[in-house]
């Protein structure tokens, strides 16, 4: 199925707007869609189920969707827009139907086959959490969330969860009864030491054949040096990778009340702090590490999302398809010139 | 209770430290588990407004345990009784002070008599003292049984009293000779055997308790300076029981200098219009640039000018001057701090007069028909006189000898022709004084009569003299160069005697081995021979000098021969007017004798103990009768060397330096010994000791059980 953007010439049915001024319409709708289609985390992470966790979060993410003012949210946005009068029926996603009682057609579909592996750290440092729920369930339920809406994509969906070894790995599939093993696999309690990124990130490398997409999600509190070469690698095999970085709202501030001995989760080391003299120091030094982390990601292509336990999961959905949409653009644009090229070349 | 050493007591501000460490509080009450400290840096601890006492049992444990430990440092003793100055052992001293010409410097002098006062300060009742004052000799002004048995008080008043009725002389200073002096009165001295506590000597109610000595002691008041002699030290004995304390006073003012003026040897070429001057610099001066100058009997200076010269601090330069005029008495030196040695006195030297005693047949009575082939003609042509003496040749027969010639007046007599027994006996009591006979075989005729004189002169009985038979002529062989008679001819250039001739000689036989062959004949016969009488020389001149005998009296080897025959000294004569400090008076007392001293003073001169040493600088005029003579009198050069030695110059000698303890001293040293023998009883550090120790062993098992709690709550918190 040929792209609608791509035969649209450049416009599409939002109007006579050109491409990337919709483009970016359209992002700043999905931004406000995104503020609007907020489900708080507090209550989602209430849910004791995770499948059902999971589910919440998508179905907000997909009626943060629909109440969009504008309807017909974004061709490019998402590979779903709404029916209109004159579409390939073949096109139309019934599963959609069934869920939503709306008409929606999916495009790329080609596309959406695509392996995902999700590499969620299980670290002692992911146990420590200033809210209700620690870092590691909030992971936990983005990488049951990505795991659910990937596969309603149809996407093939693996997982692999660490510490300081391997812990599970399941390899990326698309057939009944995959996702409940992925998300058995999640529910299940672990007790985590270290966080060592080299061995699992190598591992994937050599575990995953196929080029595809792996979403990190971890805490990311370690070596840059050592992150940028597995990174590296990975993107040399010609995989996509995206990095969800799980921080708590304590861990960003340094939120400690009052000079306390201070235990390092995975380490146990402690030592004395003040948090009056010490907080400067550590927000500069962690927003430092932020911002290698960000420089790192940029320049190998890898997409880069820090996420706070406090804000909504499905920001991970978000990022997810925002990251889909520059993909897809950046594939666009190469195959809208290699046909016109094709054009050119056929036409004479 | 007292303390040994109290300051250690200082070890127990110690204890603010644990104080310090439980309010910093090192570990708070709480801990928080945190994902990572990738991030963090551990806080320094501090003091704050909410800090307060931690663990107070652990506190308190600590803190009893340092001051526990500080308080067994401090050996604590119970203490009964301390020392009173009546048990101090009585002290004997010999005070001993410099005297010299380099005490007459500004100010040293009180301050010399100052410190002996601070010593006299501290007498107590039983101290023996003696005081003794030196300069090139020591004298005992004071001596230990004078000072028994009387008052600390009338000991100083004795002694100060002493002291200001005497003033630093002008001689030089014997700094060894006083200490040994000094240390053998000390130690011979034999003391009674108790002594009087009472101040008063006369209250008889008072203690007498046994005498309890220390060990003597020797107290030095001295400057120290460079010049003083201590070489003879090197064999003298130091005793083991004696100590030296050196007190020395020094001036502010370091800069002295002094000129002296140098004498003319005999064999350097005369120069009537000048004379060397030395000038030394002592060696902690600072300034190198003086003046010298002559000066008249008023001390008026003959050249305002006079001539400027450097010398550099440590060192002597010798200049040239113009010769002093008629009227200069003294060569001054100007620009030091001290002038005590700033005048060099001169005098017009006065040349001796002596006589060489030609004993022969050629006389003013009977003259030879040919002088020129007559010894004396040839003796009197001997230029013997020099600057330093005026020599004149007498001759006379023999037999007109009637009395022995003084060795002092007549160097030589020369013996040509055979003499008396009498004039035998007279010439060997000449020679046995001290003189120098010179017997020439001159003569073949009187071969027999000098035989016989020679026996009667030399005692030697079986002395043979014969004709030697030459063949045309003979030359003088294996001399002895070694001897000073030719010494001075030794050198290759001056030492070939193949020139001389001689037509005919004398033989020698039968002569005792004792005497000394200093030349032979080239046949074997000895040409010279000395023989030792007594404290004087006698020579044998084998042939004779006159041109009919020999080329001796011709040749250039002649002149210098006697020359050495009437001086075997060889070399400088002594300045017979100038003398140093301390030197006898170079005249015999007689009953018309009188001596006019530098000062103007005139003194009858009629017994030795009228007069004995020279102990003034400067002119002294001696007269006697119809002679008269002029003498100068000089300081100690060394006495210009005022730089100061160090004490431990007298330790390279032996002397054991140690410092006199003051009454209040002893009685501190003798209450520590106390204290340390009472706290070396008791112990009581090694209870406290044992305290701390036991307190400590609380401190580590409570530390541990607090630690054991605190890792135990840790792990319980990481595992949830």
């Amino acid at each position: 199925m040929a792209s609608i953007d791509q035969n649209a010439g450049g416009r599409n049915r939002l109007g006579d707007q050109p491409v990337k001024q919709q483009r970016a319409s359209s992002r700043a709708v999905s931004n406000q869609a995104m503020v609007a289609a907020q489900v708080d985390p507090l209550a989602v992470m209430r849910i004791k189920n995770l499948q059902l966790r999971a589910k919440a979060v998508v179905e907000g993410f997909y009626n943060g969707l629909h109440r969009s003012p504008s309807h017909g949210f974004s061709v490019e946005f998402s590979e779903y827009r709404p029916y209109t009068v004159g579409d390939d029926l073949r096109g139309l996603d019934w599963k959609l139907f069934a869920r939503s009682d709306r008409y929606y057609i999916k495009k790329f579909e080609d596309e959406t086959n695509r392996r995902c592996y999700l590499v969620l750290d299980q670290s002692q440092s992911m146990g420590f959490g200033s809210l209700d729920y620690s870092k590691i369930e909030y992971a936990r339920t983005i990488v049951a969330t990505l795991a659910y809406y990937l596969t309603q994509q149809r996407d093939s969906v693996g997982l692999m969860t660490f510490d300081e070894t391997i812990g599970d790995y399941i390899s990326a599939r698309n057939r009944p009864g995959h996702l409940r093993q992925v998300l058995v696999a999640l529910s299940r309690e672990v007790r985590g030491s270290g966080t060592d990124l080299d061995a699992p990130l190598q591992q994937i490398a050599s575990l995953i054949r196929r080029r595809g997409l792996v979403i990190l999600v971890s805490d990311l509190l370690a070596s840059v040096e050592s992150l940028q070469t597995n990174l590296a690698y990975l993107r040399s095999r010609g995989h996509e990778v995206m990095l969800l970085r799980t921080i708590d709202p304590a861990e960003t501030q340094l939120q400690i009340q009052s000079p306390s001995m201070v235990v390092d989760m995975e380490s146990g080391k402690e030592i004395y702090i003040d948090p009056e003299s010490a907080r400067s120091d550590y927000v500069d030094r962690f927003e430092e590490h932020g911002r290698q982390l960000q420089a790192i990601c940029e320049s190998l292509g890898v997409d880069f999302f820090p996420i706070i336990t406090d804000q909504p999961i499905e920001q991970a959905l978000f990022h997810l398809v925002n990251s889909q949409q520059r993909r897809s653009a950046r594939t666009s644009r190469s195959g809208m010139l290699a046909t016109s090229a094709n054009r050119s070349g056929g036409a004479t | 209770m007292s303390l040994l050493a109290p300051f250690y007591f200082a070890g127990a501000l110690a204890i603010g430290l644990p104080i310090l460490f439980h309010l910093i509080r090192r570990r708070p009450r709480g801990e928080v588990h945190f994902s990572s400290l990738m991030f963090l840096r551990p806080t320094p601890p501090r003091l704050t407004r909410r800090s307060r006492l931690d663990h107070w049992p652990l506190l308190l444990i600590r803190a009893l345990a340092l001051m526990l430990l500080a308080a067994a440092f401090t050996r604590p003793f119970i203490r009964s009784a301390s020392y009173s100055d009546s048990e101090l052992p009585s002290r004997r001293m010999v005070i001993v002070v410099d005297t010299s010409a380099s005490m007459r410097r500004a100010g040293l002098w009180e301050q010399a008599k100052s410190k002996v006062d601070e010593i006299l300060s501290d007498l107590r009742p039983g101290d023996e003292l003696a005081l003794v004052a030196f300069d090139n000799k020591p004298t005992t002004l004071l001596r230990f049984d004078q000072t028994s048995g009387i008052s600390p008080s009338q000991v100083r008043s004795s002694v100060t009293s002493l002291l200001a009725s005497t003033t630093p002389s002008w001689a030089g200073t014997d700094l060894g000779r006083a200490i040994s002096y000094a240390a053998d009165l000390a130690v011979t001295y034999e003391p009674e055997n108790s002594v009087s506590l009472s101040e008063n000597p006369q209250d008889t109610s008072a203690t007498d308790v046994p005498r309890r000595s220390g060990s003597p002691q020797m107290i030095l008041v001295t400057d120290m300076q460079a010049g003083s002699k201590i070489e003879s030290l090197q064999v003298y004995a130091w005793p083991d029981q004696l100590s030296l304390d050196v007190r020395q006073v020094s001036s502010s003012q370091r800069n002295n200098a002094s000129a002296q003026v140098l004498r003319v040897r005999d064999n350097e070429p005369q120069e009537t219009d000048r004379v060397r001057v030395r000038v030394f610099n002592s060696g902690d001066a600072d300034q190198s640039s003086y003046r010298v100058s002559w000066i008249d009997a008023d001390g008026n200076p003959i050249d305002a000018m006079g001539l400027p010269i450097q010398v550099p601090p440590g060192q002597s330069r010798v200049v040239q001057m113009p010769s002093p005029e008629p009227g200069v008495t003294a060569l001054t030196l100007q620009g030091d701090d001290h002038d005590f040695d700033n005048r060099w006195h001169v005098v017009s030297p006065q040349p001796e007069s002596l006589t060489l005693l030609n004993l022969g047949t050629e006389s003013a009575d009977s003259p030879v028909p040919d002088p020129r082939s007559s010894l004396l003609y040839y003796l009197q042509r001997v230029p013997l006189s020099t600057n330093r003496r005026k020599v004149k040749t007498q001759t006379m027969s023999p037999d007109q000898l009637t009395e022995a010639p003084e060795p002092k007046n007549v160097p030589l007599v020369v013996v040509t022709e055979p003499c008396s027994a009498n004039t035998a006996a007279l010439l060997r009591k000449y020679v046995t004084a001290g003189g120098q006979l010179l017997y020439v075989l001159a003569d073949q005729r009187t071969i027999e009569g000098s035989a016989d004189s020679l026996r009667s002169i030399t005692n030697v009985d079986g002395l043979k003299i014969a004709e030697a038979a030459v063949d045309d002529y003979v030359m003088l062989s294996r001399i002895d160069f070694r001897h000073p008679l030719f010494a001075t001819m030794s050198d290759p250039q001056f030492n070939d005697f193949t020139k001389i001739r001689f037509w005919s000689h004398r033989t020698l036989t039968d002569y005792p081995e004792s005497w000394h062959v200093l030349a032979r004949f080239d046949d074997g016969d000895p040409a010279l021979v000395e023989q030792i009488v007594g404290t004087g020389k006698m020579w044998v001149l084998a042939a004779g000098w006159q041109p009919e005998a020999s080329q001796l009296a011709l040749s250039s080897k002649f002149i210098p021969l006697i020359f050495s025959l009437f001086d075997p000294s060889t070399g400088t004569q002594v300045d017979r007017n100038q003398f140093s400090i301390g030197d006898r008076v170079p005249w015999e007392p007689s009953s018309t004798a009188q001596i006019t001293l530098p000062s103007g003073e005139e003194i009858s001169y009629q017994r030795s103990s009228d007069f004995q040493t020279l102990d003034w600088p400067g002119r002294y005029e001696i007269v006697d009768g119809e002679s008269s003579r002029s003498i100068v009198v000089n300081l100690d050069s060394d006495e210009s060397r005022t730089e100061a030695m160090g004490a431990d110059e007298l330790e390279r000698y032996g002397i054991q330096l140690g410092s006199t303890l003051t009454t209040v001293e002893e009685l501190s040293n003798q209450n520590r010994l106390r204290d340390s023998e009472l706290e070396s009883k008791q112990r009581l550090w090694q209870w406290l000791l044992f305290a701390a120790l036991v307190m400590l062993g609380l401190e580590t098992l409570l530390g541990g059980m607090l630690s054991k709690t605190r890792s135990k709550k840790a792990a319980e918190a990481i595992s949830v």
